[in-house]
C-alpha cells in the first residue's frame, strides 16, 4: 500500500487549515482598529500592525509566486521597503495583505501529490516542499500573533475578544477535557 | 510529515525559552499595558494545547484536572504568580507534553495522520488528525510566540531575536 499521495495531500491540506485560520485571526484583529491605530508603532522596535501586514504580504508574494520553478526570494522583491509604512490608505493596505494571501493560497490548491517530493529554494537554499510550507507557517503564524497583541494593546478597553471570551471557557473545557475534544 | 512537525515545534520551543530565559516568576505573571496573556499563561496554554491534540491521538491526559481552569482556551491570566507554577516547573511539564507527543505521533505513523479527527464536532475545521497536529504545533504556537514579543516589548525587555532573522524571512 502506498500511502504517499495521501500523505501529501494531507501536508497541503493541513497547511492551508492553519493558514487560513491563522489569516481569520488576523483579520478579527485587524478589523477592531481604526486605520490611525493601524500605523501606530508600540515603541522603536515594534512594528505597526500595518507593516506587520506589508511584511507579511510581501513575504507571501515573494516565497509562493512559481513556488515551484523560482527561488522563493525574488529579484523583485523590495524587503526593506516592507519595513516602511506607505499604505495611507485603508484599503489600498487591505488588498496588499489580501493579495499576499491570495497569492498562498491559490499556489496551495495548485500542489498534488507528484510535488510533495520536489525541491524548492529560498536564497539558494533548498527546501523540501514540506519544508517550505512548515517554515511560511511558522512565519506568518509569529506575525499574526504580533497583529493580535498589538491591536489587542491598541484597542485597549474597547477590545472585542476573538477567540473564546474571557472566563466564558469553564463549561466549555469541562465537556471536553481529556475526551478527545480539540478547538484552538 | 511528522519530521517537519516535530522540526517546527523544536524551533518554536527554542526560541519560546529564550524569550523568558531572563524572566523572573514575578515578571512572568506581569500584565503591561492590555498584554494580558503573559508568559506563565502561554507557556502552560501550549501545554494544555499538547494535551488537547494528544487525546486525538490516543495519548492519555496527563495533566492536573485543574490546569483546564488556568490554561484551558478562553482562561483569563492573571498577575499574581502565587497562582501559578514557577518558570522552571512550566518548562519541565512543557518538555513532558513534547516527550508525549512524540511518543503519539510516532505511535500513530504517517498515514494516521489522514485519519479522520476523532472528535466529529469539530471536523468541519480539522477534518484529520494531521490537520488539528499542523495547526495545534505549527501555526497556533507560532501565534502565540509572536504574541509573546510583543508582551516583551509592553513590559519594556530587550528585543530577542527570532530564528527566522537568520533567514530574513
Amino acid at each position: 500500500m502506498n500511502d504517499l499521495p495521501d500523505v501529501a495531500a494531507e501536508v497541503i491540506t493541513s497547511a492551508f487549515t492553519s493558514f487560513h485560520a491563522n489569516k481569520g485571526w488576523a483579520d478579527k484583529a485587524i478589523s477592531q482598529l481604526p486605520d490611525d491605530k493601524l500605523h501606530v508603532s508600540l515603541d522603536e522596535n515594534t512594528n505597526s500592525v500595518a507593516v506587520i501586514m506589508k511584511h507579511v504580504a510581501g513575504n507571501l508574494k515573494s516565497r509562493w509566486t512559481d513556488f515551484l520553478t523560482t527561488d522563493g526570494e525574488k529579484s523583485w522583491r523590495n524587503r526593506d521597503d516592507e519595513f516602511v509604512d506607505s499604505f495611507k490608505s485603508r484599503d489600498d493596505l487591505l488588498n496588499y495583505w489580501e493579495e499576499g494571501w491570495t497569492c498562498l493560497f491559490e499556489t496551495l490548491k495548485s500542489l498534488g501529490a507528484d510535488d510533495f517530493s520536489k525541491t524548492v529554494t529560498i536564497r539558494g537554499e533548498p527546501h523540501s516542499v514540506p519544508l517550505a510550507i512548515h517554515r511560511s507557517l511558522a512565519h506568518c503564524g509569529y506575525h499574526i500573533g504580533q497583529i493580535m497583541m498589538v491591536a489587542r494593546i491598541l484597542a485597549g478597553e474597547e477590545w472585542d475578544t476573538i477567540t473564546i471570551p474571557r472566563d466564558g471557557s469553564a463549561t466549555y473545557n469541562r465537556a471536553v477535557w481529556g475526551k478527545g475534544h480539540y478547538k484552538p | 510529515m511528522i519530521a517537519e512537525v516535530l522540526n517546527s515545534y523544536d524551533l518554536h520551543l527554542e526560541f519560546l525559552r529564550r524569550l523568558v530565559s531572563d524572566l523572573n516568576d514575578e515578571q512572568m505573571v506581569t500584565q503591561p499595558d492590555n498584554a494580558l496573556n503573559h508568559a506563565a499563561w502561554t507557556i502552560g496554554h501550549l501545554i494544555y494545547s499538547c494535551q488537547s491534540i494528544g487525546s486525538e491521538l490516543g495519548v492519555l491526559p496527563w495533566l492536573p484536572d485543574d490546569w483546564d481552569k488556568q490554561f484551558g482556551t478562553g482562561s483569563t491570566p492573571i498577575d499574581d504568580a502565587g497562582k501559578y507554577p514557577d518558570k522552571v516547573s512550566l518548562l519541565k511539564h512543557l518538555d513532558e507534553a513534547k516527550l508525549m507527543l512524540t511518543a503519539g505521533l510516532e505511535k500513530l505513523g504517517e498515514s494516521g495522520l489522514t485519519m479522520p479527527l476523532p472528535d466529529v464536532r469539530y471536523r468541519d475545521r480539522f477534518p484529520t488528525i494531521g490537520h488539528a497536529v499542523v495547526h495545534i504545533l505549527s501555526g497556533h504556537t507560532a501565534l502565540h510566540l509572536g504574541q509573546l514579543t510583543v508582551w516583551r516589548r509592553a513590559m519594556r525587555l530587550p528585543v530577542i531575536s527570532e530564528p527566522l532573522d537568520s533567514n530574513h524571512e
